[in-house]
This record gives structure tokens, sequence and C-alpha cells, in this order.
């Protein structure tokens, strides 16, 4: 009986130390890679929900962690080089780094990358495929299993874009002018055929000055923009300013990269982004 | 007694030193461009060459690349390939059509957009053109994120 009881608890722990361990940078990913992985791999966070992705630097214990990691998942295009610069520098043995974004067709300007991939549908989708695809390789007998889950998750992201086609119906949106406070939403809003007139703050979470506000007002103006697209959970006194001088109507937009992570929580976010658009489109 | 024999030095007019000053900043110049050249020439992720618009199309004809593949693996597709069985996007009014058994085509303004069955699985293209061709014309293709 003890000798039964030994080989199970033996059996158990092989099953678990040979599930996947995979790593996250982000809150988008922690979400992808969940609804990929279901209950077959561990889906771990590199570092505690509440930081800043701009200006983090990897402590001892984060590291510590990242040893441990047969896969971590990034974004690999600007958005989390505080992990992307140390694991280049350290290139941990047996880890694969599965760059989410090596199949995305991307935008920029002036030769630099806009990394917000994952304010999006479609090129969510396209991570998501390319993640179980690198997940599958490394869990062969899984891999079905992840493909299976991918496209099902790609079908539910892809039901999130309803209210926003519902409201463009018979809508001409040609003649819509756009601001956001940064350049988060560019890939979103393609999707639905917008395009962003002008974009206000210099860099993330930045705050302009007062002579690139006045200047920001002044093209508000000019440009005739209906609609300016701001994040929630970041401090945006300005923004209140340049309603009361322009006018112009606020929405905001989640940026998915705040609070606590979750499975649901681009499902729940996008949708409240999608709603919000929705809602601008209809106004 | 001073010695008599005193050698006279003729002052240095500068010019050598002027010419090693000189030479020590145009190789420390040399090595600044250099470096700063190989930084700039080895961005980790290149911008493609399709215009901006167009990375929402080359997006949704990618994951319909990889939703055909699947869709093939678990046999709900299958040759002769019909492109009404096909989940390829539509853009601005316009839709992918069928040239042949293996060859779908989307023709948008300036560029096409192509993608082809091959005997190790799909893969799909964009090029610049002026008009909608196969996907064997002669032209100057593009993978859909490059």
């Amino acid at each position: 009986m003890r000798l039964l009881l030994l080989s199970l608890l033996v059996l158990l722990s092989s099953q678990a130390s040979a599930r996947l361990q995979v790593g996250i940078t982000l809150h988008p990913y922690y979400s992808y890679v969940s609804n990929i992985v279901g209950d077959k791999a561990d889906v771990l966070p590199l570092i505690d929900s509440g930081f800043n992705p701009h200006n983090y630097q990897l402590n001892p214990a984060d590291i510590e962690r990242l040893n441990n990691l047969d896969a971590l998942v990034v974004n690999g295009i600007g958005h989390d080089m505080f992990a992307t610069n140390t694991v280049d520098r350290l290139q941990p043995k047996n880890l694969t780094v599965i760059y989410a974004n090596r199949d995305v067709p991307l935008i920029g300007h002036d030769e630099k990358v806009n990394p917000h991939t994952f304010v999006s549908i479609d090129a969510a989708i396209r991570q998501v495929y390319t993640i179980a695809k690198e997940l599958g390789a490394l869990d062969p007998d899984n891999k079905s299993y992840f493909l299976k889950n991918a496209l099902q998750y790609a079908k539910t992201l892809r039901a999130l874009k309803k209210p926003v086609q519902q409201a463009l119906l018979n809508k001409d949106v040609s003649k819509l002018r756009i601001a956001s406070t940064h350049g988060a939403y560019a890939y979103l809003l393609q999707e639905f055929g917008l395009t962003v007139s002008a974009v206000i703050e210099p860099a993330h979470g930045v705050a302009p000055t007062a002579s690139q506000l006045e200047e920001t007002i002044e093209t508000i103006r000019q440009q005739n923009i209906d609609v300016l697209f701001t994040e929630l959970n970041m401090e945006n006194k300005y923004v209140d300013l340049i309603e009361r001088e322009t006018g112009i109507k606020i929405y905001y937009f989640s940026h998915m990269t705040h609070g606590a992570y979750s499975k649901d929580q681009v499902e729940q976010e996008m949708g409240h982004n999608l709603s919000k658009l929705a809602e601008a489109l209809s106004s | 007694m001073p010695n008599s024999n005193i050698e006279i030095i003729a002052p240095a007019d500068g010019r050598g030193e002027t010419r090693n000053f000189l030479l020590v900043c145009v190789v420390v110049l040399a090595c600044a461009i250099g470096l700063l050249s190989l930084i700039h020439s080895s961005p980790q992720n290149a911008l493609s060459e399709l215009p901006n618009q167009f990375s929402n199309l080359a997006t949704q004809v990618s994951n319909a690349v990889e939703e055909i593949e699947l869709l093939e693996e678990a046999e709900l597709i299958n040759a002769p390939y019909q492109l009404a069985d096909l989940p390829f996007p539509t853009y601005q009014n316009q839709s992918f059509i069928q040239l042949d058994e293996h060859c779908f085509s989307l023709f948008q303004g300036q560029y096409v957009f192509v993608v082809e069955r091959h005997e190790e699985g799909w893969d799909a293209h964009w090029a610049p053109s002026e008009q909608a061709v196969d996907c064997h014309a002669s032209l100057d293709w593009h993978l859909l994120n490059q």
C-alpha cells in the first residue's frame, strides 16, 4: 500500500514538473496564454502587477523566476524592453522566447514601430496563433489542444467587434476626425477604417508642456477634431483642459496593462473599449 | 664659468601637434559614426514596406491563412478548394477572387495580395502592382509582415 502511494506521488510530481511553465511580460499576454493553454500549463507573470512597463528594471527575484521558465512570451517590439533586454543579455538556458509579434504586419512612423498590437482584435488574434504554434512545438502532446483553444479564443475576440460593426452600418466615417492622447489605438482604429489625425502626448504617460498643450488645442480647432480617445487609469488633468477649451468629446479606452492579471482581462477591457468606440461613432 | 656649448632648439611650430590632434579627432569621429550606424542599422523590428493603411488587411489575411491551415488539419476543408469555403477578409467592398485551384488574389489600389496552396502548405504575399495578377506573376513579392 505504501509503495502504491509512493508511486502515485512520484507519478503526480513528474506530471506536475512536465507541465510547461510559461512566463509573460504584459497583462494581455497573460490572457492570451491562459486561454490557449487551459489547464495544461502554468502561466506566470514575470513581475507583479502594478509596475510601469516603460521604466521597470528586473530585480534578482524576477531573474530567478526567469530561470525557472520553459518559455517567455514577449511583446518584443518595444513595450517590454525591461524583459527583452535582460533576456538578450543573460540568455537563460532552456528558455524559449516567444516573440508574439513575429508575424504581425506592424504600423510605424519615422522608422519607429508602434508596439501596441495588443490593443487590437486582429493583431491580438495574429499573436494568439503565433503563441499557440510555438507552445505546441514545445509541448507536442498538447499541440492540437492549444491550437483548438486558440481558434476558439479568436472567435470570442472577433465577436467583440459586433457593437462597432453595427454602429458603422450605413455610417460615413470618412469625415470623422480623431485624436488620441498617445499612439496606442492605431491598430484598433484601423480595423474599423478609422485613422488618428493627431496624437497629443509627446510620449506615453508624459504630459505635454504648456506650449505643446497650446499647440494641441490649436491643432484640434484647426483640424476640426470630433473625438479624443484617452487612457483609463492615467492621470490626464490636461485632458479636462482640452475638453473645456475645445468642446471636444472625450472617450476613455483601456490600455490593458493595469490591474490584476486575469484570463478574461482582454475580453473585458476590449469589450469596454469597443463599446466606447461604438458610442463615439453613434453620437 | 658657464658652458658656452649651448644647444639651441628651435621652437616647435605646432604643426606636428596639430596634425596628431586632428588625427585623434578623425579617429574618434570615425569610431562614433561606426558605432552609431551599427546601432541604427540593426533595428530589432524593421518596419514593413507595406503602407500603414494596409497593416490591418495584411493581418487579417495572415489570420485567414492560419485558420485555413487549422480547418484543413481538422479535415473541414479539402482540395479542390472553393473560394466560398475559405475565410478570406474583404477590404472596402473588395473580395478575394479565385484564379486557379490553388491561387487566390485581392487587388487593392496599387497593391496585390495573394494566398497560395503549395505542396507544403499555405502561404501569403503582397506586392506593389498596377493591376490584378496571379500568384506566379514576376513581381517584388513580400511576406505579409515585411
